[in-house]
């Protein structure tokens, strides 16, 4: 009796599973690289948080029930992740040669420089 | 200061002389580089580079930059305890919004001190961008503490004489402050410590026996230096309020100061402040002082007297109530009486003001007081 040949079911292929994880691991690879990569643009990075924003930072820290000074403080000045790291400066780079040549002229300064328009209310009144 | 001089960088003073001018511009302040261009150039610009001490200073000089993250001259320490102090919730949008808008604007940064003069001032360089390692006493120093401190303590108010360390030593602040009390200090007001500088850390020889009358055991732990060495009024203000005006410009008002000289019961009593009466000056704060932002903002107003402990920088050995015992014993108008205190603070004040019949009491069998200066005058 000739037996029938064998008709292996193609999903129990270990060839099928081997080329199928590959797959996955290149994908995983793909999904996972752009979140790892650079920082956001420099400029986004020096951002420097202004008074009021400060504020604001204060009142997004919801646990503080009863606020004490030092914890306001610290909740204050954590602002940017940037705060806490020191970057070590580079002699100039780039070039500030623009910079030094103009607000080392004093005429040309004395041209160019315009004191920024005063933002004072009418009702403001009294010392402080 | 012409606005042209307030950004003209001294070649000579800083390009060549300063370490820190080793250090690009934009590496600080951003920017764009490669173009004269004026708008384009400052495309970007941080003016105020070292708000950020950690990323401006702190590569070199970290100790300090991490000081900075905690300094009351940057993070206003002094101002958040109190106003927590009065029920202000920092973690109130609301009420953070009104702190934001009027409170902060006299914070400094390394930078407010070390390289720009102060914005109540106008701003602009102090010395070409040199950063000075020691700040400028009266454009630095002076240029924020002026009306409650300089003043006093050169003599600027018509009549008082000014403080005897700088008439007769010339001294500035920093041959009392140390470094440590302005780069540091990560909990409430300039008072919540020991004294620093206390008076008798240079005048340790103040003790009963000294040969002065008054330095007798029962004054020296009554009361503290000032209260007799003071040598005159010094600045309360009165009457703070705050708002937005409808070109959406913040602004606040304040009442007309006054010149006041008050001994009250101490509010700090401590072990390292034991005295039972101090001189207090009125601050600002009004129960209403954030109305135009909400209601009751500050709901426990009353917990801090708005009669507040001060140290006023004018004193001189002999003042117009240490000059005899009776320039100061039966004299009622130099305590703070209920009287003195407006009907909507006294509750706030009540462990401040002086009872009448606490105030020491004329001594007939002293001589009767004089004007400092005008002993023996015929």
């Amino acid at each position: 009796m000739i037996p029938e040949p064998q008709h292996r079911s193609f999903f129990k292929s270990p060839w099928l599973w081997t080329i199928l994880a590959l797959v996955l691991i290149v994908a995983f690879a793909a999904f996972v690289r752009p979140m790892a990569g650079p920082s956001p643009p420099a400029e986004a990075a020096a951002a420097v948080d202004e008074p009021a924003q400060t504020a604001h930072v204060i009142a997004e820290n919801k646990t503080l029930s009863q606020p004490q000074t030092s914890e306001i403080a610290t909740n204050t000045i954590q602002t940017t992740e940037e705060e806490t790291e020191t970057s070590p400066l580079v002699a100039d780079t780039p070039s500030s040669e623009n910079c030094i040549a103009c607000h080392t002229d004093e005429e040309k300064l004395q041209e160019l420089a315009e004191e920024p328009e005063e933002v004072k209310s009418a009702e403001a009144e009294g010392e402080g | 200061m012409e606005v042209w001089e307030k950004v003209l960088i001294d070649s000579e003073k800083y390009l060549e002389k300063d370490v820190h001018a080793e250090v690009g511009c934009i590496d600080c302040h951003g920017g764009t580089p490669d173009t004269d261009e004026k708008e384009e150039a400052h495309e970007g610009v941080v003016v105020k580079a070292s708000a950020n001490p950690m990323k401006a200073c702190g590569g070199c000089h970290k100790s300090y930059a991490e000081g900075a993250q905690s300094s009351k001259h940057r993070v206003q320490t002094g101002y958040q305890e109190v106003l927590a102090h009065r029920g202000g919730d920092f973690t109130d949008t609301t009420f953070t919004k009104a702190y934001g808008n009027h409170c902060t604007s006299c914070h400094a940064d390394c930078g407010d001190c070390h390289i720009s003069r102060p914005s109540a001032l106008g701003g602009g360089l102090i010395s070409g961008h040199k950063v000075k390692k020691f700040a400028s006493v009266w454009l630095t120093c002076g240029g924020c503490h002026s009306a409650r401190i300089t003043d006093d303590y050169r003599g600027n108010h018509e009549g008082i004489p000014g403080d005897v360390h700088w008439e007769k030593q010339g001294m500035v602040c920093a041959k009392c402050h140390t470094e440590t009390d302005y780069h540091s200090g990560s909990h409430g007001t300039r008072y919540s410590d020991a004294p620093s500088p206390a008076c008798v850390d240079c005048h340790e020889d103040v003790l009963p026996g000294d040969g002065v009358e008054q330095h007798d055991d029962l004054h020296l732990e009554k009361m503290d230096c000032q209260t007799c060495h003071a040598a005159g009024a010094y600045k309360s203000c009165f009457g703070c309020h705050t708002g937005i005006d409808d070109q959406d410009i913040k602004f606040f008002t304040t009442d007309p100061s006054q010149m006041t000289f008050k001994i009250g019961r101490n509010p700090l009593k401590s072990e390292e402040r034991p005295w039972d009466w101090v001189l207090l000056r009125h601050a600002p704060a009004t129960p209403d002082l954030f109305a135009f932002y909400g209601d009751d903002l500050l709901p426990d107003f009353d917990a801090v007297p708005t009669w507040k402990y001060t140290t006023p920088h004018n004193t001189q050995t002999v003042t117009p109530q240490n000059a005899t015992c009776n320039n100061c014993h039966g004299q009622d108008e130099l305590f703070l009486t209920e009287k003195d205190v407006d009907p909507a603070e006294r509750a706030a004040n009540q462990g401040v003001i002086v009872a009448p019949e606490d105030i020491p009491q004329y001594l007939s069998d002293q001589p009767e007081p004089v004007t400092p200066g005008e002993e023996g005058e015929s």
